[in-house]
């Protein structure tokens, strides 16, 4: 499969914290191909975002990693910090959920969206501008040059969201990692996110979308992968999962959605801390049984996999 | 309180400040020489084993000195900043609890105090009422309010939000009761944090008016006024003015220490408290 | 708009103005005695009676108080603090001439504070919670608790007694920089260790940012992210602490132009007083209390103009 973009495989992320080691991310694997839109769905707090982080090698500093994480055929896990830095922005770049925190409120706009135009593509800052300029047109930020020069309060929510984008892509990167893109957002704005994203998607650039928003990233994906207390539980793609969606806590995640009846999942997301013995969601599971207090198998099937002993 | 004495650095600091405390207490018992004794026979005698410090020009013994300086230095502090934080609390408490002209009248008139650099103010006071160590505390007291008046103000705006204290006012509580009851208290704790940090800078600004010979009368054992009696001979015998001004620096790095500490501990809020220019 | 921002804050002044003119005034009346004998009173102590009644007449000392706070004021606002008992020149002048100096030394030790705090803050904060941390934490401490009398002695002995590096004290006409090394340094000293303190806790809330993890993921260098994003931003806070720095410098200037020997406007008021110049010492004090005020009225729209948010808050 030489068309691979990302491949995670056993990746483990654990931080230590004042109450215990929260154990956010275990075992890891999946990969994405090229030009493909890939979600990660699940509660927040399921350790999904950790993972995003672990990938662009940003966690905080006294998280403990293991595993492997490929990026074109390059373990980027092995990388030094110098040559990771020539990776992030320029191969795989990440959008932040907050645009508002995550731009620099002491720079302008302008300035930060070029800033990966100079440090990957050694443009000049003349050059940079005019790419910039570009950019903000593509992402309808009009008049682009007066936007180019205005800082982020400047910007309507909106548009500093396409800006967010523009810089995410302004060195033409090949994935793109973006961190719960709807959290906290009306509808209105959700289907503007879309476009966007849409937009970049068609442009050739794989995602890994990072969301609890089910129904976005229905919209949205070409495969999903659902995430549960830190343990990717089933990977299917889009059309068969939501067909079929095989493990009971995906099941359970699709009926709480609006659209079928908004049935609660019984029983709380279990801590992160003192994680359930064998399958983490057999306290809430309606078929749980005695073999899953043992950890449950990864089973592969046609195009899909799930980690439940009902199908081993 | 018992929580507080579990932080390193607010132990550390009280074990000093103890110490000078007592050591300023229990001077004439704890000094080897008696404060005025003059031995002409052994003028600017260096560090010995008859006289740890060494002796100055009159052939004080230093250390007996320094050890009576600690109650000048001390009593000045706490003198200075107790009658300021009373005087500034007050105002400040009034200010911010009732608003509109009062507020506008009070802290206009803390600006205008501010706007003195507080040496020049304290200087102008000693200027025109004449020296000495009575006149000197007035003057570091005309300094030493605003501060209060200030962080007064700002907590009382901050906790008259707050619904209880709302609550209060609105089942009729008098404003004079909501104020002691209810402001008071929940004021304290900035209030303690500047009066330690403002200690230690009373007791520098009192050592530097003595230094000046604008405070306490240089003969007198005080850390300053020592410093500036060993200005003549701090070539030829530097322990004149080298103890005096490691204890001063001693016991304003303890308050300071302190006052750092207690604010550490006390809230994270309090770090805004560094704008007003104490450590 | 920064204009209406500005205008508002001028308005402000001039209560506080008032206030510090009224203030300055008055010293003379708190003084015990009535001030044309003060005045008058030859440092050694003796006044002469006629002296002290042309005095009083000369200056409208027999008119109610508030017109000679009028009067007093007219002068006061064209520059006229009346004339030096000592020296017979004009206090406005004089106190002109000395803040000069004054100012030439301050500039030169806010230079060497920043210089000592920037970096010391950045590493600080960045080796935040380490030796390093609490190392300059304490230096800090020191910074502000080691009284500037002292530590100028200290230095002299180590500098000039000992190394003979640096002369001990005199003005070397203001523009002999090895004079100014010493006492810019003393005089620093406290305003380095508030400002690294600044930097510090500044940098370290500005580092915690969503912001700067963005800049991570952009690929930037760490140095380039501290210099160009988080550095720029911690430093805004800073300049209010820049204005309570030229407090700390004028308070420092009193006892440290006075041991240098440098003849500014703290020299001049120690001076003053000891030699019973009454109107010097008033002049003064009104002088640098009024150029502090204005120091600090322009600190704060520096502080509006180099924040963005709040510059470009005010003009939507």
């Amino acid at each position: 499969m030489s068309d691979v973009l990302l491949k995670v495989s056993g990746v483990s992320v654990s931080i230590p914290t004042g109450q215990g080691t929260v154990h956010a991310v275990d075992d890891a694997a999946f990969s994405i191909n090229k030009h493909e839109v890939f979600s990660l769905i699940g509660e927040s707090g399921s350790g999904k975002s950790i993972l995003g982080q672990a990938i662009m090698r940003l966690l905080p500093p006294n998280a403990v990693f293991s595993g492997k994480v490929e990026l074109d055929g390059t373990e980027i896990s092995a990388l030094s910090e110098k040559e990771m830095q020539k990776i992030r922005g320029k191969t795989v770049a990440s959008i932040a959920q907050n645009p508002y925190l995550a731009m620099n409120p002491g720079i302008r706009v302008g300035t930060q969206v070029a800033e990966p135009m100079r440090a990957h593509l050694g443009l000049s800052k003349e050059e940079a501008k005019a790419r910039t300029c570009r950019a903000l047109k593509y992402f309808d930020i009009l008049p682009p040059e007066v936007r180019e020069r205005e800082y982020s309060f400047q910007y309507s929510g909106g548009m500093l969201q396409r800006a967010m984008v523009a810089m995410g892509t302004a060195a033409d990167p090949e994935l793109i990692i973006a961190d719960e893109p709807t959290k906290g957002v009306d509808v209105l704005k959700r289907r503007n996110i879309a476009a966007i994203f849409q937009k970049v998607a068609s442009d050739g650039c794989a995602f890994l979308l990072i969301t609890h928003d089910v129904g976005f990233a229905r919209a949205m994906s070409d495969r999903i992968a659902v995430n549960y207390c830190g343990q990717i539980i089933e990977i299917a793609g889009k059309d068969a999962f939501f067909k079929e969606p095989l493990h009971p806590y995906s099941k359970a995640l699709l009926d709480a959605v609006p659209e079928r009846g908004m049935h609660p999942i019984p029983g709380s997301s279990p801590s992160m801390i003192e994680v359930p013995e064998g399958c983490r969601f057999h306290p809430r599971c309606p078929h749980k049984t005695e073999r899953c207090l043992t950890d449950p198998p990864v089973v592969e099937m046609a195009r899909r996999c799930v980690r439940c002993w009902l199908y081993a | 309180m018992i929580e507080l004495l579990k932080n390193r650095q607010i132990v550390l600091s009280l074990i000093i400040l103890g110490g000078l405390i007592f050591m300023a207490i229990f001077a004439n018992v704890l000094a080897p020489y008696a404060c005025t004794e003059k031995d002409l026979q052994n003028r600017l005698q260096p560090p010995s084993s008859d006289h740890l410090f060494g002796t100055d020009n009159l052939g004080r013994d230093i250390l007996t000195m320094v050890m009576y300086g600690a109650r000048a230095s001390l009593f000045v502090g706490f003198a200075v900043v107790s009658v300021s934080l009373a005087i500034g609390v007050a105002l400040g408490v009034l200010a911010g609890y009732y608003g509109g002209w009062l507020d506008e009248i009070i802290m206009r008139l803390t600006d205008s105090f501010l706007a003195f650099p507080s040496m020049f103010l304290a200087l102008a006071i000693t200027a025109f009422l004449g020296q000495g160590m009575k006149n000197m505390m007035l003057a570091l007291i005309a300094v030493e309010w605003t501060v209060f008046a200030r962080v007064a103000r700002g907590s009382t705006l901050d906790v008259k939000t707050k619904g209880y204290v709302r609550a209060a006012r609105w089942i009729g509580a008098s404003n004079t009761y909501v104020m002691i009851k209810h402001v008071l208290p929940n004021i304290i704790s900035p209030v303690l944090i500047m009066a330690s940090l403002g200690i230690g800078n009373v007791i520098l600004a009192a050592a530097g008016l003595s230094f000046l010979g604008l405070g306490v009368q240089p003969s007198t054992p005080e850390w300053g006024a020592m410093l500036n009696a060993g200005r003549t001979y701090f070539t030829t015998a530097p322990w004149l003015m080298f103890f005096p001004g490691l204890f001063i620096m001693m016991t304003v790095l303890a308050f300071n220490y302190f006052g750092d500490g207690l604010r550490d501990a006390l809230d994270q809020k309090m770090k805004n408290l560094e704008l007003e220019g104490r450590f | 708009m920064l204009k209406e921002y500005f205008i508002r804050r001028a308005l402000y002044l001039i209560p506080v103005l008032i206030f510090i003119s009224f203030m300055s005034f008055s010293l003379i009346y708190i003084a015990p005695g009535d001030p044309a004998e003060i005045m008058m009173t030859s440092p050694s102590g003796g006044y002469d009676e006629a002296a002290v009644e042309a005095f009083r007449i000369a200056h409208g000392l027999d008119q109610p108080f508030y017109i000679q706070y009028l009067n007093w004021l007219k002068g006061a606002v064209v520059g006229d603090f009346g004339y030096s008992y000592m020296s017979e020149q004009p206090v406005f002048e004089t106190v002109l001439n000395a803040f000069r100096n004054t100012l030439t030394l301050s500039v030169f030790a806010l230079a060497i504070a920043l210089v000592i705090a920037i970096p010391l803050g950045v590493v600080s904060s960045l080796k935040h919670n380490t030796v390093v941390d609490d190392a300059c934490r304490l230096l800090a401490l020191f910074g502000v608790s080691i009284p500037n009398f002292w530590q100028a002695y200290l230095m002299i002995i180590l500098f000039s007694v000992i190394l003979h590096w640096l002369p001990a004290s005199g003005f070397g006409h203001g523009t002999d920089i090895r004079y100014m090394i010493l006492p810019a340094t003393v005089l620093g000293t406290g305003s380095a260790a508030v400002m690294m303190r600044m930097i510090r806790s500044s940098m370290l809330d500005v580092m915690g940012k969503e912001y700067i993890q963005t800049a991570r993921g952009k690929g930037l260098s760490e140095k380039i992210i501290i210099i160009r994003h988080a550095l720029k931003n911690a430093l805004v806070p800073v300049i209010t602490v820049v204005g309570l720095s030229i407090g700390f410098l004028l308070n420092g200037s009193v006892v440290v132009e006075t041991i240098f020997g440098w003849s500014g406007i703290g020299n001049l008021v120690v001076d003053s007083i000891l030699s019973h110049d009454y109107m010097m010492v008033q002049g003064s004090v009104l002088f640098v209390a009024v150029i502090f005020l204005l120091i600090n009225f322009f600190v704060d729209l520096v502080y509006v103009w180099a924040n963005p948010e709040i510059r470009y808050d005010r003009t939507s």
